[in-house]
């Protein structure tokens, strides 16, 4: 989904820009927890009055196949973004393969709607900035959760950032361009809330913190997208194993 | 083009499940690694057996897990497992009460999760001692929402005097060697409550409940 978030550009720059040279990762460290609660508040709250009752709406009055169709269509939009960013990380036989799926999908797929290349073994990546930066050796800076994005990073903002000013939809001027991107800017945040209801009903309904929940995956995931699997390790080495045998 | 939000919803519910199935391995021969693996395959496949019986209904499918939970389960030694250290502060009251919350909560949990679990297979890959009595067993199980393989691992145990395995643990693999650990996952969460609520175990107790009432009712 492409977001425009040029706003919190420079700002995330400086701090990313401060945070270089990865090493371990810690799924708990959190030191602007008080702010980031705050925001996830404001998230949620904006969610349940706004975005899940448009997503249940969105899925009521469409069925799988085209909303299959419309996260394919979103989907191909960002291939280009994806190729620059596979290329960016040397990464050839992805890029090429990604090129390939943005040609076949953007025809013989009706401007990406159908996704024939996954068929003819042209699988989907998902590399955004964020990851690029990570792969030349960027750390992710401290977990930050964003007004309306959501969990985020200084890294992963300011690639964010980027990814939505190098995406040709973003730049290409022709008549009713900004209809287009406003069109296509709703349509990506359906398409993306409709998909995520399950998770979100499962960690609402099931965690007794949803934040906390939240938080682990996204750094562990985020940080595993980016290639670095050395995790502090999280084992709960308060209890001692004597208590726990049998 | 896939939707990455499918495949984490998945993962959510497949770490869920996992810990469904974690929690009822019980009794068993003794000696680690092969044993422990068959021991995980049978166990695994019986529970998936249970939730792909199309001859029950919804109600009987819960209630024949749940009886198998509940006979094969350590709760106790889970639930102190995820509460950590503070089950040492706590009355015996609070803990009779916390066991009882915490049992409940988890077979809810894990019954919310059936319908998204129909149709697997646990295969089991390998595994690696850590010690003469602990191993980590490694398997796959098919994700029907996305059609692909997802890997989980079991932290298992054997008993002291040989008699019985038990899972104490269960690791879902989103990737490298990035795992998530349910009992760790499930102890930072209520380690992120207690914090914000002043360590009142009264309070984690009760919210704890509640979930299981609003799971339930759901």
């Amino acid at each position: 989904m492409q977001r425009s978030v040029r706003s919190f550009s420079l700002a995330a720059m400086s701090l990313a820009l401060g945070a270089c040279a990865t090493g371990m990762v810690d799924d708990s460290a959190d030191p602007f927890e008080d702010f980031n609660r705050q925001m996830f508040g404001f998230n949620e709250g904006l969610d349940q009055a706004v975005l899940e009752p448009a997503a249940r709406g969105y899925r009521a009055v469409t069925n799988e196949p085209v909303r299959q169709g419309v996260s394919n269509f979103v989907g191909n939009l960002g291939e280009p973004v994806v190729f620059a960013n596979e290329l960016l990380q040397f990464k050839v036989g992805g890029a090429a393969e990604t090129f390939g799926r943005f040609v076949v999908n953007s025809t013989v797929g009706l401007v990406g709607i159908f996704d024939p290349a996954t068929s003819m073994g042209l699988e989907a990546s998902n590399e955004d900035f964020g990851q690029t930066l990570g792969y030349w050796g960027m750390a992710s800076g401290p977990y930050l959760v964003l007004p309306v994005i959501g969990p985020s990073s200084p890294r992963d903002a300011f690639g964010m950032g980027v990814d939505a000013a190098a995406n040709p939809l973003t730049t290409a001027e022709f008549e009713g361009d900004t209809e287009t991107r406003i069109g296509v800017g709703i349509l990506a945040g359906l398409s993306a809330r409709e998909g995520a209801l399950e998770t979100v009903d499962d960690v609402r309904g099931t965690r007794l913190d949803p934040y906390t929940t939240l938080r682990r995956f996204h750094v562990r995931n985020r940080a595993a997208q980016v290639g670095n699997r050395e995790f502090v390790p999280s084992d709960i080495q308060e209890v001692p194993d004597y208590e726990l045998d049998f | 083009m896939k939707r990455p939000e499918k495949k984490t919803s998945f993962s959510f519910r497949a770490l869920a499940m996992a810990g469904a199935m974690a929690a009822s391995i019980g009794v068993a021969p003794a000696f680690a690694d092969a044993k422990s693996e068959k021991y995980v395959e049978e166990k695994a496949n019986y529970v998936l057996s249970v939730l792909n019986d199309e001859s029950l209904d919804d109600e009987a499918r819960a209630a024949k897990f749940s009886e198998f939970m509940n006979t094969f389960a350590d709760f106790r030694a889970i639930a102190r497992r995820v509460l950590g250290p503070a089950t040492r502060q706590m009355s015996e009251q609070q803990l009779e009460a916390y066991y009882t919350a915490f049992e409940q909560y988890a077979v809810a949990v894990y019954q919310d999760q059936l319908d998204q679990f129909r149709g697997e297979e646990i295969r089991v890959t390998g595994s690696r001692d850590l010690s003469d009595r602990n191993s980590h067993v490694g398997s796959m199980i098919m994700s029907s929402d996305t059609g692909k393989d997802v890997e989980v691992i079991w932290d298992v145990l054997e008993s002291r005097d040989g008699s019985k395995y038990l899972v104490r643990d269960v690791a879902l693999n989103i990737g490298g060697n990035n795992q998530f650990w349910l009992a760790v996952d499930q102890h930072q969460d209520f380690q992120a409550f207690l914090k914000r609520n002043n360590n009142d175990i009264d309070a984690l107790i009760k919210n704890i409940n509640d979930m299981t009432a609003a799971m339930k009712a759901d």
